[in-house]
Parts: structure tokens; C-alpha cells; sequence
């Protein structure tokens, strides 16, 4: 059988796909079907990153689907809105929603922990800054979270570095 | 067009690089108030504070930025702001409440309320992205010594998506690839990228043939990764991608010039003649005319000129020169006449407003 969509080569593809509710299966060449592939994933108009979200959000919808609704405190979101939306309603969504992030961070990104810059505080609140890091690192031990407390020592290294200058 | 948007953006009129295969580089800092709620949750009054709020910080800065709102712009400034990339109309879910301070040369801007509540973005020519990269960390200490932003020593910036988290930078560059295009040698360049874990988008093209030729390429992780580290792997793609397109552009000239001369010719005859020029068929022909022009097939055609054209033609842009809205009939036929005068192609029926066009550049 020849190629459904170039009639040059050999069919060696059965490609499925389901337009409007219906199966269309399609015949075609290995050339086609990367072209095919690869203007599909292309010529979406827009924001293939956060198509990834949405299937990442999608596949955990399917797992999880007998895990308890949370609630942020902050702004009153609900983690089955998130789900929907793929957007946060504020930056307290991220430590109401941290344990079911983090598995989600870790798709997405192949990474839980921030390695790029610091927003620095202002210098004269850099005590004050040290004292709240510091009472974070300790929970961070008691909790075990060795990853985080390490994030925050040296955070709080670099604060108190700065502070001598 | 108001005299607000008259001028093109700098990176598009500024001297372009040698090799116009990597055309421009894009660079966006999310950044969010730790205070107020992100714009898909925020109340009218939380995203007027944001607005003053930046609008506040940033008006030691004011002979450098002016803010406009986007509700005081007519629907064709705002598709203007969409075309040359400085705000994603399809994210918006306020549109009234979101905000853009640009310099001159919308070399800075500062988009506010869109799906963040702060992005710093820097649009450069060619790949610039350690310079992209350090114009955008000026600008965000600047705000930044009156503002504080959401951050976590974990996740570092916070962001209204998970995918932005922790550095909030996305890089884009926008590649021109007509010659591995040709080749079929694109899809396989294109899959290693992604494999790569890249983003990739294609513009402009349509059906299931593979017709695009214009690539945008960006970093997709943000988290666990120094800003240095996210440009130089993309720094680096960038440096292959420009050694393949070369290479099957030599492999072109060497085996196949008649093909490429005939496509180039066409190209010209094709714009020399039409009445009618659609958009993608637009671009098209101008992406030939570039690759003729690299290879030096073309004589006497400034790059800087069909660099321009590529934004001119689109729909806003046509619609700003003539200040109304247009049909699609007639964009193509004014897309047809501002193609010939500016490529100095005879044009045997000019319009009758084609005197006022703003964008006179020679």
C-alpha cells in the first residue's frame, strides 16, 4: 500500500488520531509520519510549554483522582482549579500546594530546587532576613529536608557575606 | 498609526549581525508581588496596584519608560504590541488592566498583569543573549531597589505558572532556516533540540507539509538551572544550528544553484507582478529573497529592508499605515504595494495613499 498522504512510498505507518470524536486512521510513510509529528506539535498556535503542563496536569488527574481537594490559605484556590487552569492565584499557592508540586517540578523541570540567583534584600533588613532563614533552616533539619536546609545555608552564607561588605 | 508606535523597534532597524540566520534573541524575567494575588485570582483593585505600583518604581526612569495601559489603545496599537512580541494577546485574561512600559527602541519593555504580574523583556538582533541576559538583570535590580518580588529560598521567583518557577527566564531566539528547510534535513535537526529539552515553534506554516522556515527556539526548564547555565545550552544550540543551516546553504549553492536561482527569481517575479499578496505567501517569498541575499544571489537588496518588511506586512502593521481596519482583501492588495515600493519592484498601480505610508526608511 502506498503512503496516503505523498502516493510515493511505501506505507509503513497506521496513524491514529481522533478528529472530532471520530478515529481516523491514516496510512503513511516513516517520512511523513516525522513530518507529520512534527508539524502537528508545530503549527499550534501557541505556548507548547504549557501544553506540556497541561498534559503533565492531565496524567496526575488520572492517577490521583482520589486525592483530597486542597485549599490555598492565600487566595482561597482550590488545587482541582489549579489543575484546570495551570496558573497560581498567589504566591502562597506554592507552599499550600508544595506536596503535590514537587512531583510535578520534577517532570517538568528534572529539578526541585532553585539554583539560579537569589533576589537579594535590602542591606539594612539583612539581620532580620538571617534570624527568619535561619529559624526555616532549623524546621527545614527537623523535618529532614536536607535539600531545602542546604538551599537555605547557603543563602544565609551569602547574606551574611554580603552584610561584612 | 499614532505617532506613539511610528517607529519600529531597534532590534529590528539596528545594524543586523553578519550571518542573519539567528535574527533576534528574546529575554523575559517573570516577577510577582508577594502581597497581591496573581492575575487569575486578582481583583480589579489588586491588579490598579500593580500597575501603580511598577508605574511608581519605575518613574525615576520615566525619559526611558513610558507605561501605556492597554485600554487607552485601540484594537490595531494592540495587534501593533502582539506583532512585534511584547504582549501575548492569547494569555491575557484582563486585558483592560495590563500594562506596558517600553524605552524608545522597545529594546526594554515591562509588560504588567499579563499572566505574571511583572515581565522584564529585552528584544535584541541576532543572538545576543548574554547581553540580553545582563540588560534584563539591570533592569530587574533597578525595580528591584523599590520593589521586593515572590520569592522562596527553594523555589526561587515565583511565578503564576509552575513552568516559569525559580529563575522566571525564558530565552527565545528566532532562527531563519530556509536551507535545512529545503533539505529535509529539519525535522531531524529540530528533534534533536527537543530531545534537547527546548521548546520549539515553528511560524508560519501550514498543513501537514512541513513549510515553515522561521523557528523560535527557548529554554523550557527554569528550576535547578543558573540563568548562565540556560543561555549557554542555548548559546550552544544556536552555534549548531547556524553550522547546519550553513552547511546545507554551502551544500546548495554547490550542488543545486540553478534550484536556488530559480526559487530567488521566482521570488522577485512572483512579488514583481502580484496585485494580491497574502500573508504567508508573503513571508515566503521574502524568507527566499533572504536566503538569496545571504548567498549572494540577490544584487542591491539591504537586509535591513526585508527584515522591516516581515513585520510591515503584517496585518496590524498595514492597518496602522493606513490608520483604519482593512479588509482582508484589501491587506493583500496594500501587503502587495508596500512589498514592491519598498524593494523597489516597479509598481505599476500605486495607491493612492501610499504617500503617507509612515515607515520611509531610505
Amino acid at each position: 500500500m502506498l503512503c496516503e498522504i505523498c502516493h510515493a512510498q511505501e506505507a509503513t505507518v497506521l496513524l491514529l488520531q481522533s478528529v472530532q470524536d471520530k478515529q481516523v486512521s491514516l496510512h503513511i510513510c516513516e517520512e511523513c509520519a516525522q513530518k507529520r509529528q512534527l508539524s502537528d506539535m508545530l503549527s499550534k498556535p501557541a505556548l507548547v510549554i504549557h501544553e506540556l503542563l497541561a498534559s503533565l496536569l492531565q496524567l496526575e488527574t488520572a492517577h490521583g483522582a482520589d486525592a483530597p481537594d486542597i485549599t490555598c490559605q492565600g487566595c482561597g484556590l482550590h488545587y482541582s482549579q489549579f489543575r484546570q487552569l495551570g496558573r497560581f492565584g498567589c504566591a502562597q499557592c506554592y507552599a499550600s500546594f508544595k506536596e503535590r508540586l514537587l512531583p510535578l517540578l520534577r517532570q517538568f523541570h528534572h529539578a526541585e530546587e532553585h539554583r539560579g540567583r537569589q533576589q537579594e534584600g535590602p542591606r539594612e533588613d539583612a539581620p532580620a532576613e538571617i534570624a527568619r532563614l535561619k529559624s526555616q533552616l532549623q524546621a527545614a533539619i527537623a523535618e529532614e529536608k536536607f535539600e531545602t536546609a542546604a538551599a537555605l545555608r547557603d543563602r544565609i552564607q551569602t547574606l551574611q557575606a554580603r552584610s561584612k561588605t | 498609526m499614532s505617532r506613539a508606535f511610528a517607529a519600529l523597534p531597534a532590534w529590528l532597524t539596528s545594524k543586523p549581525q553578519e550571518q542573519a540566520i539567528a535574527i533576534s534573541t528574546r529575554i523575559r524575567l517573570a516577577r510577582n508581588f508577594p502581597d497581591v494575588k496573581f492575575p487569575v485570582k486578582a481583583q480589579r483593585a489588586d491588579l490598579e496596584r500593580v500597575l501603580n505600583r511598577v508605574a511608581s518604581a519605575a518613574s525615576a526612569w520615566r525619559p526611558v519608560l513610558s507605561l501605556v495601559r492597554l485600554k487607552d489603545l485601540d484594537p490595531i496599537e494592540r495587534g501593533l504590541l502582539g506583532e512585534r512580541g511584547l504582549v501575548q494577546m492569547d494569555s491575557v485574561t484582563t486585558p483592560d488592566l495590563v500594562g506596558l512600559a517600553r524605552d524608545r527602541g522597545e529594546t526594554v519593555s515591562l509588560l504588567l498583569n499579563e499572566e505574571d504580574h511583572l515581565r522584564i523583556q529585552v528584544m535584541l538582533n541576532g543572538e545576543n543573549l548574554e547581553r540580553g541576559l545582563a540588560l534584563a538583570r539591570e533592569w530587574d535590580a533597578r525595580l528591584h531597589q523599590k520593589l521586593v518580588f515572590a520569592s522562596d529560598p527553594q523555589f526561587g521567583f515565583l511565578t503564576a505558572c509552575p513552568t516559569n518557577v525559580g529563575t522566571g527566564l525564558r530565552a527565545s531566539i528566532m532562527f531563519h532556516l530556509p536551507a535545512l528547510s529545503l533539505t529535509r534535513g529539519i525535522t531531524q535537526v529540530l528533534q534533536a533540540v527537543l530531545h534537547l529539552g527546548l521548546a520549539v515553534r515553528g511560524f508560519y506554516g501550514e498543513g501537514t507539509e512541513l513549510r515553515s522556515v522561521f523557528f523560535q527556539i527557548s529554554n523550557q526548564v527554569t528550576l535547578g538551572r543558573t540563568e548562565a547555565e540556560i543561555i549557554q545550552q542555548l548559546g550552544g544550540v544556536t552555534r549548531q544550528l547556524i553550522e547546519r543551516e550553513t552547511e546545507a546553504r554551502q551544500k546548495l549553492l554547490t550542488q543545486e544553484r540553478s534550484l536556488l536561482a530559480d526559487k530567488v527569481g521566482r521570488a522577485f517575479g512572483i512579488l514583481s507582478g502580484c496585485r494580491l499578496l497574502g500573508l504567508e505567501e508573503g513571508l515566503s517569498l521574502l524568507s527566499d529573497l533572504r536566503l538569496g541575499l545571504d548567498l549572494g544571489l540577490v544584487p542591491a537588496l539591504k537586509r535591513r529592508t526585508l527584515n522591516e518588511l516581515m513585520l510591515l506586512i503584517q496585518p496590524a502593521h498595514l492597518q496602522a499605515a493606513t490608520r483604519r481596519v482593512l479588509s482582508a482583501d484589501e491587506q493583500a492588495l496594500r501587503r502587495a504595494d508596500l512589498v514592491k515600493r519598498r524593494l523597489g519592484l516597479k509598481a505599476r498601480r500605486a495607491h493612492k495613499d501610499s504617500g503617507r505610508e509612515k515607515f520611509h526608511v531610505r
